[in-house]
């Protein structure tokens, strides 16, 4: 395991240089736009999976612990003039406005990630006793409240929104856009990690017998609420993370956007249409279904409500005809070609 | 007398207005093999689900190898030793049969050892349930796709890999045919002479009979009868209760 593990790092440092070099290649502006936006899926989508996929609870309220991340930033930002700060004397050194970008990217991420996962781990612990879709229910309630909130509180901009600025400059990277891709990309790579490591250990067999049948996961000695809390708060952790590099890339978030039912669709969607049962599942899901979302809105071919519902087309075939998503015809295609 | 295994005292439950079951008496001794019958729906689903904790008991006590079960969720009863089987098979069907094995092993086995097993370690003791019940040559096989009479012997072996000391056996042969139920038979005999102590629910006399030293029975949630398994099924309540006039 332990020199399997250290291929699959080495793998996910590999593909993170030929993405960050590639999209570097194609240029600046379109391909750095959607290369972000599914990267942000991909952390979404692989958050998801961790409690849906291998757990079998779904999710209703990605798009709230999304927009925890990025409201998250919002505030930190203003509630520490982060915008005024030209310096930093850390005593031992100074940060220039070059080098704070170092401090504040991966700060920011920290503490939305944080709150999110609080945020998951105390709507878990309330809503967890609840089995399948009750559940469910109550995370989309969450998302509702959660919005209702931020809409009404003024200090991070209410309905109208709030700016972020950008760090004028980043040492070592050719602009900020880049710098922030970069981060996400390190973000998506982590997730990845993450649900490959939980798929393999105690965790995921845990979350795998939970899913198959919760009763009988609890005669077997899985200590299920405790499991499915740390589903929980991960997941959310990782979809806060997300959620609070978006401002840094868009400059500007608003509660619609922040708490878009898209960021919801999207995750539970890509799992479904990718496989859930694997960490390889989600990846797949929101790479093609990213792709294809972001090529017909940049064609003007699709709106953005009518790609919505596209993607509720496609969860209800895959729903029927591919329950176990690509990689369940891929494997099925597999074995039978052996046979 | 040896402390019993597990001592039930006065346990009662009620659902609504429905008293199933009420000052329910009874022990099991260190490996022992009891046989808990009754007519459907006297009470014996709802004792078993009680006793591991799927169900809270509203009145009375469980205390199982000296301590109190009251309160505690299934894995902790789990841990400290009680496995149970599911009437109507419960497995994990998107695991292969291995994996299925291997819930019980990570977590109610390894939470008594106080330490992981190793990868090799975990497929060995995998392995060595599944030779108990045969299921050896399956172990590859979705739970899923399993037969009736493969997945009680999977249902089994998961009971099995927890280690426990007390195995409770809610109708593991119900629905066999009778060449499987002496399978299933001869396969309790072989876990009781490692030592566990075996509670055996089951409607099919022969073997209840076979199996038993000794007998509980419920009628309408009450215990009527426990006994050495001959006197009991010799008692004329017992007859016209639970066998008919």
């Amino acid at each position: 395991m332990a020199r399997s593990n250290r291929e699959f790092l080495l793998g996910l440092v590999l593909a993170g240089l030929l993405i960050f070099f590639g999209v570097k290649a194609l240029g600046e502006g379109y391909y750095l736009l959607v290369a972000f936006y599914i990267l942000q899926y991909v952390v979404l989508a692989t958050a998801w999976n961790i409690l849906g996929g291998y757990g079998g609870y779904v999710n209703f309220g990605s798009a709230c612990f999304f927009a925890i991340g990025a409201y998250s930033t919002v505030f930190f930002n203003k509630a520490l003039s982060i915008q005024q700060l030209k310096t930093l004397d850390l005593g031992l050194f100074t940060l220039g406005t070059a080098q704070l970008p170092y401090l504040l990217v991966p700060g920011a991420v920290m503490l939305g990630s944080l709150l999110a996962g609080l945020v998951g781990l105390g709507t878990g612990y309330l809503t967890l006793r609840l089995r399948g879709v009750f559940f469910s229910i109550s995370t989309l309630a969450l998302a509702v409240v959660a919005q209702t909130l931020v809409l009404n509180w003024s200090y991070v901009g209410g309905a109208r929104g709030a700016y972020v600025m950008k760090p004028a400059q980043v040492a070592g990277f050719a602009s900020t856009t880049e710098f922030v891709f970069c981060s996400m990309l390190v973000i998506a790579l982590g997730a990845i990690w993450i649900a490959r490591t939980v798929e393999h250990n105690k965790l995921g067999t845990g979350l795998q017998a939970i899913r198959d049948d919760e009763d009988s996961a609890e005669c077997s000695g899985v200590p299920t609420l405790r499991l499915k809390l740390q589903a929980t708060a991960l997941s959310g952790a990782l979809m806060g993370a997300a959620g609070s590099i978006f401002p840094f890339f868009v400059t500007y978030v608003d509660p619609i956007g922040a708490f878009n039912l898209v960021h919801t669709v999207n995750s539970i969607a890509m799992p479904l249409i990718g496989g859930m049962t694997h960490w390889s599942g989600p990846v797949v899901g929101a790479v093609l279904l990213g792709g294809v979302q972001q090529y017909f809105g940049s064609k003007n071919i699709i709106t953005p409500e009518l790609s919505l519902l596209f993607v509720g087309v496609l969860m209800m075939l895959f729903v029927a005809i591919a329950p176990n998503g690509i990689l369940g015809l891929w494997n099925k295609i597999r074995s039978g070609s052996r046979s | 007398m040896t402390q019993p295994l597990l001592q039930v005292r006065q346990l009662g439950k009620r659902f609504g207005g429905f008293v199933v079951l009420d000052g329910i008496d009874f022990h099991v001794q260190p490996g022992e093999r009891v046989g808990l019958i009754g007519p459907n729906g006297s009470g014996k689903s709802t004792l078993v689900n009680c006793l591991s904790g799927v169900l809270i008991n509203d009145l009375g006590s469980i205390d199982f190898d000296g301590q109190s079960l009251l309160g505690l969720p299934p894995h902790q009863r789990a841990y400290r030793g009680l496995a149970r089987s599911f009437q109507i098979p419960r497995p994990f069907v998107r695991m292969t049969v291995m994996q299925n094995i291997r819930v019980p092993l990570m977590f109610a086995a390894e939470h008594r050892l106080g330490r992981s097993h190793g990868a090799a370690e975990l497929d060995e003791l995998a392995l060595q349930a599944l030779d108990q019940v045969g299921l050896r040559l399956k172990r590859d096989d979705m739970a899923g796709s399993l037969t009736q009479i493969d997945l009680r012997k999977l249902e089994l072996a998961r009971a099995i890999a927890a280690q426990p000391k007390l195995l409770i056996a809610d109708e593991s042969m119900a629905g066999l045919a009778t060449s499987e139920t002496d399978e299933i038979l001869a396969l309790l005999f072989r876990l009781n002479e490692m030592g566990i102590a075996v509670i055996m629910i089951e409607h099919i006399m022969r073997a209840v009979s076979a199996f038993s030293q000794r007998l509980v029975v419920l009628a309408a949630g009450k215990k009527i009868a426990d006994g050495p398994t001959e006197a009991v099924l010799r008692d004329p309540l017992v007859e016209r209760i639970y066998l008919g006039d």
